[in-house]
């Protein structure tokens, strides 16, 4: 039975022909790092008409009220730069959205599947930093360049292709202790997230610095897991001290926990808090009066950047901005204009893009924004909490 | 050193509050009951949105949180719970399917609240203004007596009720031995339903009576809870109000002295490290009861 037998191999010769023929065209046609295109003929300068970015953000769990702040930044920004053809004409920026949920292990599925994409041409990290320091070594090692807005732990700018358009709290904190100095206080308490890397590098790094240089003793510095509930004891441990000021690293509830318990506890001087405290100002009521807090932005800035965000987010959204908007804002503006800058929407080109924009620097939502590394620096604002309103109290750029 | 009792005894009472339901639920019908939290978190949810509305006197918050939280537990028992203990020849074979329903449902009602709202929230609204009293040193405030003198009251009453009355006896049976409690004529799921909506009643009180307290708390805040309820109910003893008492200020008093003479890091090193301990030590806890294996 010879001729079945061959007529078979014949087949499977014809088949194994055609799929290494396959192959060959489909490495032939693929190139390590190119984004989305639909049709290649696009934009100038090399660029395809549809650059895809993927939008990877926790926009519910416990941090989505960040992530939809930081959408909303986002999706201004994109459609600025559609708008004005900041790209060329013919070039379309697109998000692709994703919800983390505010879940380490989903963030890291995202991004893994976002990373082998080559569809995409950036990635928009998330904003916790558990889930940065999960994800940027698989962009990293990926190649496909990462921006961060949040994400403000140790560990995450782990290489080139990993950028982060956050300053550190060390950039505008010193707002805050200058103006303590200047209000002649001499004492402070602490009470810090022992919980968050962030705020607890705030209270025990970089404070001690702050409060040497300006002459300030820290009389105590105590620690908080987020899962208390109840800082009776702490609070008046620290009314007991009598200190000139209380200085808050926290956020979300404990915030106004803290605040309101110092101020039953009897304590009367004056508050320096997080800027975490905005989003429980209204909730904080009387006992939060006069706090202070240093943030990277805030609506009622007037440089002329910030002001410009401030009025085209109004006008689209109707509300004011908060600072997680202004960030994700200036993460999209700072891909845009390192695509500008290189005229390559591969993932190397990108890379290169925003490595050049950031040497420069540029002036943002964030106000005048400069790099460190691929971290960003800002001059930031002081703001107090007086009979229900923001006031802006010093600028960092005056 | 006073002031570190009388804080002590606040947070005891908050825990308590909490735990108690959780530990009546557990003691009687044999459900670990992980919906819970979310249960407390969304009675006082309610009142938040309640009162956005209308402003409302402490008792009226308290009234609506309560109601709220009988409510959701009673939803709870009828869709979930309910549903497995039936189809489950004994509890036991049915305690991996509750944990995972209860963790699931818990996941539910947070995502709502979530969706709707997702920042700190509080009880401001409320007509009830906080104040705080001098007594030399001490300062306490007039929430945080209101917040002893109910754990006092609520559990005094708890007590009596479980061991006084024909439904208090009737729950302990239930929890002692299901099998002979229904063929002595217990009518189980209605005393099923009973724990529950108990258990969900004190869990809406805790949840605007610990709002009204701390000021804010977010839609995990239940889940912190949940950790601590879990300590106090292994070490007080399961179903018991004394062990839930016990518990309750024990775990207070390490966690308040922690705060006060260490670092407040080692806080959630205490309620795990007690429950090792007491799993070690004595595994029924305090006032648990012991295990009657027949042969």
């Amino acid at each position: 039975m010879k001729e079945p037998r061959l007529f078979a191999q014949n087949r499977i010769r014809m088949f194994g022909a055609a799929l290494a023929a396959s192959a060959l065209a489909l490495t032939a046609c693929s190139d390590g790092g190119s984004s989305a295109t639909e049709d290649d003929s696009g934009g100038g300068e090399g660029l395809p008409s549809v650059i895809t970015l993927s939008v990877i953000k926790e926009l519910t769990g416990s941090a989505g009220f960040a992530g939809e702040s930081a959408l909303e930044g986002i999706e201004l920004a994109i459609e600025e730069i559609n708008d004005t053809d900041f790209l060329g004409e013919d070039v379309e920026v697109r998000p692709d959205v994703q919800d983390t949920a505010s879940n380490t292990q989903t963030a890291v599925t995202m991004v893994g599947q976002a990373a082998t994409n080559p569809d995409f041409a950036a990635i928009l990290g998330p904003s916790n930093s558990d889930a940065g320091q999960a994800v940027a070594p698989i962009a990293q090692r990926a190649g496909i360049p990462l921006v961060f807005s949040q994400s403000l732990g140790d560990g995450i700018l782990v290489g080139d292709y990993i950028f982060r358009v956050n300053a550190p709290l060390d950039s505008y904190s010193g707002l805050a202790w200058d103006y303590m100095a200047d209000e002649g206080i001499e004492t402070v308490s602490i009470l810090y997230n022992s919980t968050s890397v962030r705020q607890s590098q705030g209270a025990t790094e970089m404070s001690p610095a702050f409060a040497e240089e300006r002459g300030i003793e820290i009389l105590s510095s105590t620690g908080i897991p987020v899962t208390s509930t109840d800082f009776t004891a702490a609070a008046a441990q620290v009314a007991n001290e009598e200190p000139d000021a209380v200085v808050y690293f926290m956020a979300g509830a404990q915030h106004v926990t803290a605040v309101q318990q110092v101020r039953r506890a009897g304590f009367e001087g004056a508050l320096i808090g997080g800027s975490g405290i905005e989003a429980g100002l209204e909730t904080v009521g009387e006992d939060g009066d006069g706090i202070v807090w240093a943030t990277d932005y805030n609506y009622l800035w007037q440089n002329e950047s910030a002001l410009a965000f401030t009025d085209a987010y109004v006008a689209k959204y109707g509300e004011n901005p908060l600072s997680y908007a202004a960030e994700a804002y200036d993460s999209v503006w700072w891909i845009a204009r390192g695509l500008e800058e290189s005229g390559d929407a591969s993932h190397a080109g990108v890379q290169q893009g925003l490595t050049t924009v950031a040497e420069a620097g540029f002036d943002g939502a964030q106000g005048p924004l400069t790099f460190e590394d691929n971290d960003a620096r800002t001059v930031g604002v002081l703001i107090q909490w007086i009979g229900g309103e923001q006031v802006l109290l010093r600028a960092g750029d005056e | 050193m006073i002031d570190v009792i009388v804080n002590s005894l606040t947070l005891a009472s908050i825990y308590f509050l909490f735990a108690v339901g959780m530990s009546l639920v557990w003691g009687s019908i044999g459900v670990l009951n992980f919906a819970h939290g979310g249960i407390f978190m969304a009675s006082a949810f309610g009142c938040f949105l309640i009162l956005d509305e209308v402003a409302l006197p402490l008792l009226g918050v308290m009234a609506v949180g309560m109601v709220i939280g009988g409510v959701l537990a009673a939803l709870v028992q009828f869709v979930a719970f309910g549903p497995i203990l039936t189809r489950e020849r004994d509890r036991h074979a049915g305690e991996f399917q509750i944990i995972a329903a209860g963790i699931g449902l818990a996941s539910v009602i947070v995502a709502l609240a979530q969706k709707r709202f997702n920042e700190p929230f509080g009880l401001s609204a409320s007509t009830f203004e906080i104040r705080a009293f001098r007594i030399g040193e001490l300062v306490v405030t007039n929430i945080a007596l209101i917040i002893i003198g109910l754990a006092v009251l609520l559990g005094t009453g708890l007590t009596l009720w479980l061991r006084r009355s024909i439904q208090g006896t009737a729950l302990r049976s239930i929890g002692v031995d299901p099998t002979t409690a229904s063929l002595m004529g217990i009518n189980r799921p209605r005393m099923a339903l009973l724990a529950m909506v108990t258990s969900g009643v004190l869990a809406g009180l805790a949840g605007s009576l610990l709002t009204l307290y701390l000021g804010a708390i977010e839609t995990t805040s239940g889940d912190a809870l949940i950790i601590k309820a879990f300590a106090i109910i292994v070490l007080g003893g399961v179903g018991s109000v004394a062990g839930a008492v016990v518990g309750s200020v024990v775990l207070a008093l390490a966690e308040t002295l922690l705060l006060t003479y260490s670092s407040g890091t080692w806080v959630d090193a205490a309620s795990f490290g007690l429950i090792f301990v007491i799993l070690l030590v004595r595994p029924r806890g305090i006032f648990g009861r012991k295990e009657v294996r027949r042969t």
